[in-house]
């Protein structure tokens, strides 16, 4: 269960959050909605730990445990996973390299060689990838695809799901659909982020939050989707009087 | 058994296929230094900085990195100084006859009525017009010849003159202020953006001459200019040798362009210190087509001396024929969060050589800075080269920086795809090398993409012979 | 054709990272005090015998370090290798302030080689070593010269035919000139060197290539680490000479900077428009924030994250895998101590 408790964020002196509260629980999906720059990735990046993003204000709780001052490779052992928007280039490190060393380091999975090869036909990430540096080169799509094999393989409790649905075609939509209900059956909570309403068409959450400037502005059911899909945002804000 | 180190040469080497230094015969007399200063009229403090550079001319050792350059013989350079019979005019009509009709050819009265904001034309030595727009005037910007400047304007120039690139640099820069005469001087006052280019035309009328402008340019805070130089010679029969130089120096958030298109003809030598300085915040341009000369050796630098200031080189070369281009770009990274950016292209041809010789230094203390050179060079034959030495000085960790560069060559596989589908092959030639200076000519004012890209079409409408 | 090693001077672009008057001073000194010695030369896991033959050098000799150990050479050895794939360890040591020696190395092992070469002693070295390795073979050459005068390495090699890798690391915590000499003919060699700057040292590596024949393949690799206050630096020439044919040449210098200075000029000169490929890069590399926290997101540390990277770094460009391996676990072992924080 993820728990972001009254959380605000502030970025080089800026605030970018502003008391924003999201529970998810175990088996749970809410879908974290929201035009661009209003606070949705900051969010995620927070959660995760990044050092320019200071939570200044409230907590993150991680199946019970207070994570807020964790390191992120820490918050990532205790089974939470970012799935990047725009994962960055890591010149010389390839999946295959990355593997290695988690292997060796915190999760050890046997055959780890194959287990990735396999994973890739899978998600349909072109095997040469594997040994290429980590996003070097990659297209959006692969991206994509490569953040989701690494999903695959790391089995996380929980998912911050940052638009994992921009730049795949149909059919990377629909496996990846078909991926979240499967983790989301399993017991894991999914926080899916994304601005485009398609994906939550496959992918019902049970609950759907709004964000705007860095606020949760709206918050509702899965109604709320469609809403936004037909009237967009402004509709659903101002609906609800904020 | 001891020995002598003596007897070593003890420099360090790095292959490269030769060793000669440029031998420097004859001599500049002191007397001559002192006739230019007399006859300028200058004050003391100019007089003996010309002597003390002379001075130090002659002491200073004779650069060996110029391999292609065997001897200079300043005695057959039989005028090193030579004073047009012409009075600086600001009108074209006051103009003699036949140095109007060297300019009117040079299409440059019509440039400077159409989208010039001032104008000044060198002749051998000397300046013959300036021409600066009564709005520029009235916007308070100084553009006079720099003997008028050293005249009229003696705090401003004892100021900044020879503090950019002093004369202590090496042997050539020390030549250039025992004997510079020309030039232009432009200030820029606080707050004020010329909104069209000035221009600078230097012009070499005679054989066996010595062109020595100086140029100095002091741009004040938050101001904005766009500076031309033109060079340009006719073909001459003997070899004539070019020494000069340009100082920038860019006070705080102020932003300066600095854009040569250099034609001089084939016997030209040219020798071209540029540097810049520039203060917090501000912005230094170089673009430099280099086109004609015999030899070209110049490297505009810039050295970024205050917080966040940035510049941007943009150089296109051209050797075509035995002819030698030596460019590249020098920047100091010299505060915190400075940044550069370095694109070169060069094309060789019938045996021309080009040779890239940048530099990009991060000092202690310049953290989060960023550079970034990319150098190409096209080879259109097999008698031609190309040689590129970056160096990289990193002293500072907390920095990003990058150097890459490749080799493009013209092979006769892709000539035969591309005539295959109709092109005779000097289209073929066209097409390649349009395709390979388009990213270049694109960061150019239009007015120069357009001429710069016909120098280029002419240079190889013959390239190749008949398909 | 004028000589390899050629002497350059004053060039706005050539820069003395080791003073070579000092280096020639020290020489002189150590003649004027009688000290110039001969090196005592100890070799594990090798055949060697005195050579008979002083003084071969292949390509030519006119830097002040070479000329130097040209005249001071006081022996040579012969070092021969082969049957399986191994290691040897050659440890240099002389009491005296000077000494030079030559070694030439033959390896007829077409599997890994490691040569280790240990300079010992606290005066300065001047070492010449000729490499005549088996066509594909895989050669990692490990000298390590601690706290000492300044020292001179000289390594030549000659290659006729076929593909070779072979990769280099250099650690010195003493001012040690390097200057590498390769030459191929219608052949490839792929290159691969690390240089470890310790302490206050200056390692100034210096390679000079020459691609000849039809198909010549020179792909040379720099990876400079500046630990503590040293200085590194790596530059040389790689020149696809006139009439050489579809020739490949690419040369890579990338700086890590862990406290000290790099200095990186890779040159190139192409001498005909017949080339597939000739490219050169440098840039400095470092893990940046986001970097490290794409991967402490995937659970590694900042540690681990750091060695992974460095990882990558070291193993780019080489394509044996025991090679890159045996490189990566030897530099790591090196680095990672200065990899904490």
């Amino acid at each position: 269960m993820l728990l972001v408790d009254n959380v605000s964020v502030e970025v080089g002196g800026k605030l970018v959050v502003r008391d924003v509260t999201v529970e998810v629980g175990d088996g749970e999906i809410v879908a974290l909605m929201g035009p661009n720059g209003s606070g949705k990735t900051s969010l995620a990046y927070a959660v995760m730990g990044h050092p320019g993003y200071r939570v200044v204000k409230g907590r993150v709780v991680l199946n019970g445990e207070d994570i807020t001052s964790l390191q992120p490779y820490e918050r990532a052992r205790r089974g939470l996973f970012l799935f990047f928007q725009n994962p960055v280039e890591v010149k010389g490190v390839s999946l295959r390299d990355l593997f290695k060393a988690i292997n060796t380091s915190w999760r050890q999975v046997e055959g780890v060689d194959s287990l990735l090869e396999e994973t890739a036909a899978k998600v349909g990430l072109k095997r040469e990838l594997l040994d290429r540096g980590l996003n070097e080169g990659f297209s959006g799509g692969e991206k994509k695809r490569s953040e989701f094999l690494q999903a695959l393989l790391l089995k996380p409790k929980c998912l911050l799901m940052d638009e994992p649905d921009s730049g795949l075609d149909l059919e990377g939509v629909r496996l990846l659909a078909d991926y979240i209900n499967s983790v989301a059956r399993e017991g894991a909570c999914v926080l899916l982020i994304t601005h485009y309403p398609s994906l939550l068409q496959l992918v019902r959450p049970s609950r759907v939050l709004v964000m705007r400037n860095g606020a949760v502005v709206a918050s509702g059911g899965v109604e709320l989707v469609d809403k936004i899909a037909r009237e967009g945002y402004s509709s659903v804000v101002s609906r609800n009087g904020l | 058994m001891g020995f002598d180190i003596r007897g070593f040469e003890l420099e360090e080497l790095t292959g490269v296929e030769y060793r000669s230094r440029v031998e420097i015969t004859g001599r500049v007399s002191r007397s001559l230094v002192e006739e230019i200063s007399r006859s300028k009229k200058e004050p003391e403090w100019m007089r003996r900085l010309r002597l003390r550079a002379l001075e130090y001319f002659e002491e200073a050792p004779a650069p060996q990195w110029l391999p292609y350059i065997q001897r200079i013989d300043l005695d057959e350079i039989t005028t090193l100084y030579t004073k047009p019979d012409v009075e600086v005019a600001s009108d074209w009509s006051d103009l003699p006859e036949e140095v109007r009709r060297i300019y009117e050819r040079l299409g440059l009265p019509e440039a400077y009525a159409r989208y010039l904001a001032g104008l000044t034309t060198v002749l051998d030595s000397e300046s013959v017009f300036v021409g600066v727009k009564d709005f520029l005037r009235r916007l308070g910007v100084v553009m006079v010849p720099m003997e008028e400047a050293v005249q009229k304007y003696p705090d401003l120039v004892k100021k900044y003159f020879s503090r950019v690139f002093p004369y202590t640099d090496h042997k050539f820069a020390a030549l250039h202020y025992a004997l510079w005469s020309g030039g232009v001087f432009v200030y820029v006052p606080r707050g004020v953006r010329v909104p069209y280019p000035v221009e600078a035309f230097f012009f070499l009328g005679r054989e066996m001459e010595g062109q020595f402008e100086h140029s100095l340019i002091v741009a004040d805070e938050g101001s904005e200019l766009v500076f031309i130089e033109g060079c340009s010679a006719p073909r001459l029969r003997r070899e004539s040798f070019h020494d000069g130089m340009v100082e920038i120096y860019a006070h705080p958030s102020s932003r300066v362009s600095f854009v040569t298109v250099q034609n001089w003809s084939r016997n030209v030598i040219n020798f071209n210190n540029k540097r810049a300085v520039a203060e917090e915040g501000a912005f230094v341009e170089w673009v430099e087509g280099s086109i004609g000369s015999k030899i070209t050796v110049t490297y505009p630098s810039t050295v970024l001396r205050g917080e966040g200031a940035k510049t941007v080189s943009t150089l296109l070369s051209i050797s075509n024929g035995g002819y030698i281009k030596d460019t590249g770009s020098k920047v100091i990274h010299a505060a915190p969060r400075t940044s550069s950016r370095v694109l070169s292209k060069s094309i060789v041809a019938n045996g021309g050589l080009s040779v890239y010789r940048g530099l990009t230094q991060v000092n202690k203390g310049a953290v989060g800075s960023f550079s970034h050179v990319e150098c190409e060079s096209l080879i259109l034959d097999e008698k031609s080269g190309s040689y590129t030495y970056p160096i990289v000085h990193l002293l500072e960790r907390d920095a990003d920086v990058g150097h890459e560069a490749s080799t493009l060559r013209l092979s006769e596989d892709q000539v035969f795809y591309l005539m295959s589908r109709g092109l005779k092959r000097n289209e073929v030639i066209s097409l390649v090398v349009n395709g390979f200076v388009r990213d270049v000519l694109r960061k150019l004012p239009f007015e120069f993409a357009s001429m710069l890209k016909r120098v280029v079409e002419l240079e190889f409408e013959e390239y190749g012979g008949v398909g | 054709m004028k000589s390899l090693l050629q002497v350059v001077g004053d060039s706005p672009t050539i820069k003395h990272y080791i003073n070579p008057y000092e280096y020639a001073r020290l020489v002189e000194e150590a003649s004027r005090a009688g000290s110039i010695g001969e090196p005592v030369v100890r070799v594990e896991g090798a055949r060697v015998a005195q050579s008979p033959t002083r003084d071969e050098y292949a390509g030519d000799c006119s830097s002040v370090y070479c000329l130097l150990h040209k005249r001071y050479e006081s022996a040579r050895y012969d070092i021969e290798v082969g049957g399986a794939p191994g290691k040897a360890v050659v440890e240099v040591n002389s009491g005296s302030l000077f000494s030079a020696v030559g070694l030439n190395l033959v390896v007829s092992s077409s599997g890994l080689y490691v040569l280790e070469l240990n300079l010992n002693s606290k005066g300065s070295l001047s070492l010449s070593l000729t490499v005549d390795a088996e066509p594909g073979s895989r050669l990692l050459l490990r000298v390590k010269a601690g706290e000492g005068l300044a020292s001179y390495l000289r390594l030549a090699s000659g290659l006729g035919c076929c593909a070779s890798e072979r990769a280099v690391l250099v650690e010195s915590s003493r001012v040690l000139r390097v200057e590498e000499l390769v030459s191929v003919d219608s052949a490839s060699l792929n290159e691969k060197a690390v240089v470890l700057a310790l302490g206050r040292s200056v390692v100034d590596v210096d390679v000079l290539g020459r691609a000849r024949g039809v198909g010549p393949a020179l792909h040379v690799r720099q990876l400079l680490v500046s630990l503590g206050e040293s200085t590194a630096a790596a530059r040389g020439t790689l020149v696809a000479e006139e009439g050489s044919k579809e020739g490949s040449l690419v040369y890579g210098i990338e700086a890590l900077q862990l406290g000290g200075l790099a200095f990186m000029q890779p040159r190139l000169e192409v001498r005909t428009n017949n080339v597939a490929e000739a490219r050169h890069y440098a840039r400095n590399v470092k893990l940046g924030t986001e970097q490290l926290f794409y991967l402490a997101s995937r659970g590694l540390d900042p540690r681990e994250a750091s060695m992974l990277f460095v990882r990558g770094l070291v193993k780019e460009g080489l394509s044996d895998a025991a090679l890159s391996n045996t490189l990566v676990e030897e530099v790591l072992r090196r680095v990672a101590p200065h990899l904490e924080a």
